[in-house]
């Protein structure tokens, strides 16, 4: 008996404790079939609350909203009953059967799957085409549409989308809508033109009936790249009121507000690149039509005192989106950062305005400072061409101050002791002289000149020694000296005769005189009167040996002879060389006797 | 036939004398009256003339930086020194155009001994120093021989310690005639004359941009490739240039 009640409560308990543990985790869709234009619901609804739910990759569909989750717990009658789900609504995006594939879960450090559910997706439904249903008739009723004003800008050309929501006079919008998704721009420049909320509102006409519109908002964008770019479109959650065709007790139509997602189209922008042709080389991207000017506050002012350069564009473009043209100035005047200022609004045709950068300059030496014409291009799309902008050059005039860093002279007077800085360079004057030497000038150095100047006394050396040692040496042979002044005397005397060697009268006569005026030189006494033995014995006298007086007479014999006869040249020239020996015997022997 | 040529280029030579100093009053005259273009123009016609002076550059030089070109008249300062590398107007005129290029370059430092030598071939060029050579050899040759015959034992010392001075500065001054003379011929400096000039790293229009120069910056010319020069800066940095954004100095 002890024993069935023990096992009786074993079953209840085990029961119980099993109805418990009943963990139910499920997968529903909506619907089993839909149409490709329709949306499907799949909710994951379990029983008791879990961790690290994993939904499925839903293949084939678009997540278009979830996951919402809900919860839910109730008792009733004492019971519990508790659910948790999770929502997500898709959208299939083929058709055909689609499988959605399985959820997990963790409950209770267990893993439970939901089964795999197959849809099956059908060829578009029609949505019923009901004048009465209100959801059709706020389809048909408002509209959202981009326009934009260009589709086929230039690279960084200003293009306006303006979006406009169209509203017919059937229905009303009442209250506010909400944006749910608000395009990004990512390829363009954007700015907003504000409307502060105040939406007036514009008649129109959209698709050849009335419609009232308002300009939900205006977008200046500025494309920053070329080819095909997508604006992505406005989704607008709109509440519209919708008449419907029952009154109320006063006779008024009931309306029924209907919530509809409204979005203006995606639009394509092609934008084209900028041309090459004729593109100048200081293009920066500056896009629209622009003025340019370069402007300095002063032009005469003393060293290191401030000045200010102004570069400034005016006019309408991408004036934002370029830099100013730099200006480039001497490195001797120390130049600072350029203050940037942009007076700029964005208007509907696109920004305009002025952009402008300030240099401080301060010039540190003296001199005149050229700051050469600054250049500024931008392409106009209106022309579709290219201008350069050219700035006047400006001088600047530093007056006062020094010429460069090394030639400042300072000089510390005693009673102030204050450094007084002299600035003693001046610009020089032209010089007056010309100075004027041919340009093409030849070398010295290497040329044959230089070379034999270089050289040439050192050749000289040897010589010099040489010439020297022979001096010294003639120095020293007496006899030698006598016998060569004696030969350099006979010849000195003979001279005349050799002279005139070609023609026999004329030598013969100079011979003879030559021979006489020896003597005469030699012994200090006339001899032209003496008769030939008288000269002999003059000279045997001076004890001149006797043979060389024959042949002093024998050759005065045969100057007489000669002069009346016909002789040859052969003759005249061995009496010429007689007549030297004899002479240098002669004077030989005269000098040796009277030492 | 060579005399005749000398003759002939001497007799040419001072005909143009005559026709070039008149351009050269005329370009004072028109310089004293404002008109900085029209002196150019006759001091150009002087240079026509194959005459030239460092007066003649200097004044060039100060025509062109009053109407503020600061190319030409850096060059034409430059041209003036390179005749006379002492002459302090010019010096001065040329810092005046220097300040009013664009670009500043720091040279690279110089050693104690590049520093002599600059100063040395400043003072003198190779003509110069080959004078002196010339000069010394003879006063070397002159104390030789009276060194060797000279009798006393005193006057032959000192004559002797003289000759060896004289053949020591020969040497020198030889040595140097030498080594400035092959530094003038590897020296070739120019002016950029262009106001902006892209430096490139290849000699092609399409090669890439090394850095940039501007008017009157002094470069050297390392190498020529037909309308393209290879420069080098004082700072050492180099490049390939349009051989017309140039002129050689």
């Amino acid at each position: 008996m002890k024993l069935k009640y023990f096992i009786y409560t074993i079953i209840f308990l085990l029961g119980t404790s099993a109805v418990h543990a009943q963990v139910q985790f499920d997968a529903k869709v909506s619907k089993k079939k839909l149409g490709i234009n329709e949306r499907l619901r799949v909710d994951f609804e379990m029983n008791q609350d879990g961790d690290n739910f994993n939904p499925p990759d839903f293949n084939g569909f678009r997540v278009v909203g979830g996951p919402n989750q809900s919860v839910s717990n109730s008792w009733i009658n004492g019971k519990r009953s508790y659910s948790k789900t999770y929502s997500y609504f898709l959208s299939p995006q083929s058709r055909g059967k689609l499988n959605i594939g399985q959820a997990s879960i963790e409950i209770e450090g267990e893993t439970y799957k939901t089964s795999p559910i197959q849809v099956e997706i059908t060829a578009a439904v029609t949505v019923p085409k009901d004048g009465n249903n209100a959801e059709y008739v706020a389809s048909e009723n408002v509209h959202l549409v981009a326009e934009v004003s260009n589709a086929n800008p230039y690279l960084n050309e200003a293009i306006t989308v303006v979006y406009k929501m169209y509203v017919s006079h059937d229905v009303s919008i009442t209250s506010n809508w909400r944006e749910i998704d608000t395009p990004k721009y990512a390829d363009f420049w954007s700015q907003n033109i504000d409307n502060q909320g105040n939406f007036k509102i514009y008649e129109g006409e959209y698709n050849g009936e009335d419609y009232r519109y308002v300009i939900l908002r205006t977008t200046v964008l500025y494309p920053q790249k070329t080819g095909k770019l997508d604006i992505e479109p406005l989704t607008l959650d709109v509440p519209i009121d919708v008449p419907g065709n029952r009154r109320d007790l006063f006779g008024r139509r009931l309306t029924t507000r209907v919530n509809k997602t409204i979005s203006a189209g995606n639009r394509k922008i092609d934008v084209k690149p900028i041309p090459l042709d004729g593109r100048p080389d200081n293009f920066t991207g500056a896009v629209g039509d622009f003025k340019f000017s370069v402007s300095t506050n002063k032009n005469t002012l003393d060293a290191n005192e401030a000045f200010e350069l102004k570069t400034t564009v005016s006019g309408t473009g991408n004036l934002k989106l370029f830099d100013l043209p730099s200006a480039k100035l001497p490195s001797t005047l120390e130049v600072y950062e350029p203050e940037h200022i942009e007076s700029v609004q964005t208007k509907r045709t696109g920004m305009i305005g002025t952009i402008s950068e300030t240099y401080t300059v301060v010039p540190q030496f003296k001199g005149n400072y050229p700051i050469r014409p600054i250049t500024f291009s931008f392409f106009n799309p209106k022309t579709e061409t290219f201008s350069t902008l050219s700035s006047e050059e400006i001088i600047i005039n530093v007056e006062n101050g020094p010429v460069s860093a090394q030639k400042e002279v300072t000089t510390v007077t005693g009673d102030s002791k204050q450094a007084i800085t002299q600035f003693k360079e001046q610009f020089k004057y032209i010089k007056l002289t010309s100075d004027l030497e041919p340009i093409a000038q030849t070398t010295f150095f290497k040329s044959t000149l230089f070379w034999s100047l270089l050289g040439g006394p050192i050749l000289l050396i040897p010589l010099f020694i040489i010439g020297g040692k022979k001096r010294r040496q003639r120095l020293a042979d007496v006899e030698g000296n006598r016998l060569r002044k004696a030969d350099k005397l006979a010849r000195k005397y003979l001279s005349e005769a050799k002279k005139n060697m070609g023609s026999q009268g004329v030598f013969y006569e100079a011979l003879e005189r030559a021979l006489h005026n020896y003597l005469k030189a030699k012994l200090n006494i006339e001899t032209s009167e003496f008769s030939k033995e008288g000269i002999s014995g003059l000279l045997i006298e001076k004890s001149v040996h006797t043979d060389k007086v024959t042949d002093f007479v024998s050759l005065l014999k045969s100057c007489e002879f000669a002069r009346y006869t016909p002789t040859s040249d052969v003759t005249i020239q061995s009496d010429y060389n007689k007549a030297v020996e004899v002479i240098t015997a002669i004077d030989k022997q005269i000098h040796q006797a009277s030492y | 036939m060579k005399h005749l040529l000398y003759i002939l280029t001497f007799l040419i030579t001072s005909l143009s004398f005559g026709q070039s100093e008149p351009l050269f009053e005329q370009g004072k005259e028109r310089y004293k009256e404002g008109k900085y273009q029209y002196a150019i123009n006759s001091w150009m016609k002087v240079l026509d003339n194959d005459e030239h002076s460092a007066n003649l550059y200097f004044n060039l030089g100060n025509a062109h930086y009053k109407l503020n070109n600061v190319g030409p008249s850096i060059f034409y300062y430059e041209k003036a020194l390179q005749l006379d590398p002492l002459d302090n107007d010019i010096k001065t005129n040329l810092a005046f155009a220097e300040n009013a290029r664009i670009d500043s370059i720091e040279p690279l430092p110089k050693t104690i001994f590049t520093k002599w030598y600059t100063m040395l071939s400043g003072v003198l060029g190779f003509n110069g120093w080959a004078t002196l050579a010339v000069i010394f050899s003879m006063l070397f040759v002159l104390l030789f021989l009276l060194y060797y015959f000279s009798a006393t034992e005193r006057k032959k010392r000192l004559l002797f310690v003289g000759s060896l001075l004289s053949v020591l500065v020969l040497v020198v001054s030889l040595a140097l005639a030498f080594q400035i003379q092959t530094d003038v011929g590897k020296d070739k400096p120019a002016i950029i004359f262009a106001e902006s000039s892209e430096v490139k790293s290849e000699p092609n229009m399409g090669s890439e941009v090394s850095f940039k120069l501007h008017e009157g910056t002094k470069v050297q010319i390392i190498e020529n490739d037909d309308s393209w020069v290879r420069i080098q800066l004082i700072d050492g940095k180099d490049g390939w240039i349009p051989a017309s954004d140039l002129k050689a100095l």
